[in-house]
């Protein structure tokens, strides 16, 4: 596979780290999760079946950490990390998603560790990174979307801006690290040489924000929240969420051909033909209220999954509003596999996400129960001590 | 030295994911040669001029040149013109094709096979060739020819529904193309995998990307939740389903707000410091944080009322120095001004020829041995066709004027 012969070693929680880890381990890494005493924070996290905490039937857990190995080693005991030293010394990739300081005290910072293995890729995510004057700040996904311009403009006007949700931060973080860990490995094979990396959830966001920011300029628009619209209707209108008979939609109709295709679809409404419904800038800027009227008017009749056929018959964008349970449900994913049955000890069969791109000639590893907590401790200290 | 000098990309993507995606490559030092009709440009030249000095900055002939959103996601590349739809223009994609390493794509599915150059074409061409095609839902399935920007992506995927307040239906509305940019950061990750495994087996690879599937993966958390207890999630606004307080809440003057969350019961004690440990915050129960959740409006409500007395920045400053973990929530233009971010450099200063010194996203990360910065703009429309055409497939310069005579490199 892909990856196979390199080995991670994961030192971190929750979802940024592991996520970076997953993908990796996917495509084939050996990735060595290296646990608290007490195990992930995402083991506690849940979901859980019948909402009854279980350190080994966390779902969130679950997803993160298929296909990895899970040793216990607790950093604040001398003996514990030496053995954690050990293993850096002789694996490709550190993935830390813990605090700097605690980590340079415990001689785990890239100084001491790339010291004794000058080809390790070091890679720390973080919510703030590793420079800079909020270095040592706590937070999380919340703070860094609020930093990067995110939160701002998400939300309805006049009430509080609005997280992304589900750790999304987290998981950009993640898929940050992995890429950049996948460069720094590209340009090892160069000089033989590892590198640091510092990957800031709060940077990627912002990254993100940034440029999404810049279509905005065109128009003169603010960047800020306006409810179910982008910001100021991002130029010609529409483009929002609106509701229909039995739900949301979400309608793109920004360029006069989408427009008139979807005023065709709905039966060509006397008021189409109004010149006061043609400037689609002013439509946006001027009267988003008065156009948004006419069109839930039209849209009242039918149910999502009409008007989604109806968008993809006559080519216009539209499509649901989709909840979890229909996209658990969706028979584009089923028809890609893109849920992967997985066989939970204890719990039964559940679907979990693979991979969001197939390749050709190259099959991902098969998705699996996670690792329970400490199961491969004993083997990898073996190996320590018996070295090949 | 950069980590990928010497490998050539084909870039015919043309809505921010592709464009992005091919545009780290050039970050990391490959030769991306971004190919373009001039009939069907880069969706990213027809959205946003530059505002300098508050207006709007233009020249005539040249708007497609100066948007800074497709400076963004086509800085160091070349820039050549093709017609793909003329049988010769085609041929000249296959030849470029030999002459490559990576060809990326984010057409509609289908849309490369009628021209002759899908996968299985071009691989013939060239056996190690990486691909990568990015589209709405992926090459194959009932609904792969659909056409969607990323909301309508965020929508299907079931993120948009978890988008908004407590107990409301969703507001939605992803403001910035997250499922964009997380489709052009997967591609990349996947086009890597695939560079690494082509250097030690040889085997070229075609890769499908869904962008839909990229949407749909980091919902995995509530996908369990159903599959365990046939709960639907929906949206929380800014509350935690186990931390409390969590949120945002408002400061002193118009639209000014502070993200503040108590992680854990450590932060809570910070948070009752922070606050001069009034009265109300000394209940026993909210010592742990199953107290505090069953309490959370009240203490909401206690703390909004402190966050509103006090001017964002000193809200934040109280309850940094105490540990709790806080952050102002910044405006666009608050973001740009970041000492943080600032110190980071995570815009950088180039120069556009036509424009002169702009700001540029850089990659967002910090690596200690390799250089990833802003080293210049993005190219003009068929800048480098002498140099794609004439040294790279050796055509001679009448042959190219011919050819551009005849609108096929156009």
């Amino acid at each position: 596979m892909t990856l196979s012969g390199l080995t991670v070693l994961e030192a971190g929680e929750f979802v940024a780290a592991p996520y970076c880890g997953r993908l990796l381990a996917d495509l084939g890494a050996r990735v060595i999760k290296l646990e608290p005493p007490g195990g992930d924070i995402s083991r506690r996290y849940g979901p859980f079946p019948g909402g009854a905490p279980d350190p080994e039937k966390s779902g969130l857990f679950t997803f993160l950490n298929t296909g990895k190995e899970s040793v216990v080693a607790d950093f604040a005991d001398p003996a514990s990390r030496e053995q954690v030293q050990a293993l850096a010394a002789r694996a490709d990739v550190w993935l830390t998603g813990h605090p700097r300081r605690g980590l340079a005290e415990q001689g785990l910072d890239w100084d001491a560790l790339s010291r004794a293995n000058s080809r390790l890729v070091y890679c720390a995510l973080s919510t703030f990174g590793w420079s800079g004057p909020y270095r040592d700040r706590q937070g999380g996904g919340l703070h860094a979307s609020a930093l990067a311009g995110v939160t701002w403009a998400i939300g309805q006007p006049g009430r509080p801006p609005l997280q992304l949700p589900l750790a999304q931060a987290d998981f950009q973080g993640g898929v940050n690290a992995a890429c950049a860990i996948l460069v720094a490995l590209y340009s090892r094979r160069r000089n033989g040489a590892g590198q640091f990396i510092d990957v800031a959830l709060a940077e990627v966001l912002a990254n993100y924000a940034g440029i999404g920011s810049t279509l905005y300029l065109y128009h003169g628009l603010q960047w800020r929240r306006d409810g179910q619209r982008a910001s100021g209707s991002m130029g010609p209108y529409p483009l929002g969420i609106f509701p229909c008979k039995d739900g949301l939609v979400v309608l793109i109709a920004r360029t006069p051909r989408d427009w008139d295709r979807f005023l065709k679809a709905m039966g060509s409404p006397a008021w189409a033909a109004n010149p006061r419904y043609r400037d689609q800038v002013a439509m946006g800027r001027d009267y988003p209220d008065e156009v948004d009227a006419l069109v839930r008017e039209l849209l009242k009749d039918y149910n999502r999954e009409e008007l989604f056929r109806m968008a993809r018959e006559q080519g216009f964008p539209l499509a649901p509003l989709r909840t979890i349970r229909d996209s658990l449900e969706d028979t584009q994913f089923a028809h890609r596999g893109f849920f992967e049955t997985v066989e939970l000890p204890g719990i039964g069969p559940v679907k979990l996400p693979r991979l969001p791109f197939q390749f050709s000639s190259v099959k991902p590893r098969p998705l699996a129960a996670p690792p329970r907590l400490g199961q491969h401790t004993a083997a990898a200290l073996r190996r320590l001590s018996n070295p090949g | 030295m950069l980590p990928l000098q010497g490998l050539r990309v084909l870039d015919l993507g043309w809505v921010w994911a592709g464009p992005m995606a091919a545009c780290y490559l050039a970050d990391l030092g490959a030769e991306v040669i971004k190919l373009e009709h001039t009939e069907r440009l880069d969706n990213s030249r027809l959205r946003g001029a530059p505002i300098i000095d508050g207006k709007k900055f233009s020249i005539p002939g040249k708007s497609i040149e100066l948007g800074p959103y497709y400076h963004s996601s086509n800085r160091h590349k070349l820039s050549a013109r093709l017609n793909l739809k003329h049988p010769r223009g085609a041929e000249l994609f296959r030849a470029l094709t030999a002459k490559s390493d990576i060809v990326l794509e984010n057409f509609t599915p289908g849309t490369l096979e009628d021209l002759g150059l899908d996968y299985p074409a071009l691989s013939r061409v060239k056996p190690d060739l990486v691909m990568i095609s990015l589209s709405t839902a992926g090459q194959t399935g009932p609904i792969s020819d659909l056409r969607g920007y990323a909301p309508v992506i965020s929508a299907y995927s079931g993120m948009e529904s978890l988008v908004g307040y407590e107990g409301e239906p969703p507001t939605g509305m992803l403001n910035f193309g997250l499922n964009d940019a997380s489709s052009g950061v997967h591609a990349l990750f996947a086009m890597l995998a695939a560079l690494l495994h082509r250097d030690a087996t040889g085997q070229g690879q075609y890769i499908d990307l869904s962008q839909m599937e990229v949407g749909a993966a980091p919902l995995a958390e509530a996908m369990l939740e159903y599959q365990f207890n046939g709960t639907i999630m929906q949206s929380i606004g800014n509350s935690h389903r186990l931390h409390c307080p969590h949120g945002v809440f408002p400061c002193a003057g118009e639209d000014r707000w502070v993200a503040l969350s108590v992680e854990n019961d450590p932060h809570w004690q910070a948070l009752r410091t922070a606050l001069g440990d009034p009265e109300w915050a000394r209940d026993e129960s909210y010592r742990a944080a199953a107290g505090r959740l069953a309490a959370r409006s009240r203490l909401e409500a206690e703390l909004a009322r402190w966050t509103a007395a006090r001017s964002r920045e000193t809200a934040v400053e109280q309850l940094v120095a105490a540990g709790v973990p806080a952050t102002p929530v910044l405006s666009m233009e608050e973001q740009f001004e970041d000492p943080h971010f600032a110190a980071r450099q995570i815009r950088q200063k180039t120069v556009h020829p036509l424009l002169g010194e702009e700001m540029l996203y850089r990659l967002p990360w910090q690596m200690s041995a390799t250089s990833i910065s802003i080293r210049g703009s993005a190219p003009q429309l068929g800048e480098h066709d002498d140099y794609v055409y004439g040294e790279i497939l050796g055509l001679d310069a009448e042959t190219i004027r011919g050819l551009q005579q005849e609108k096929i490199i156009y």
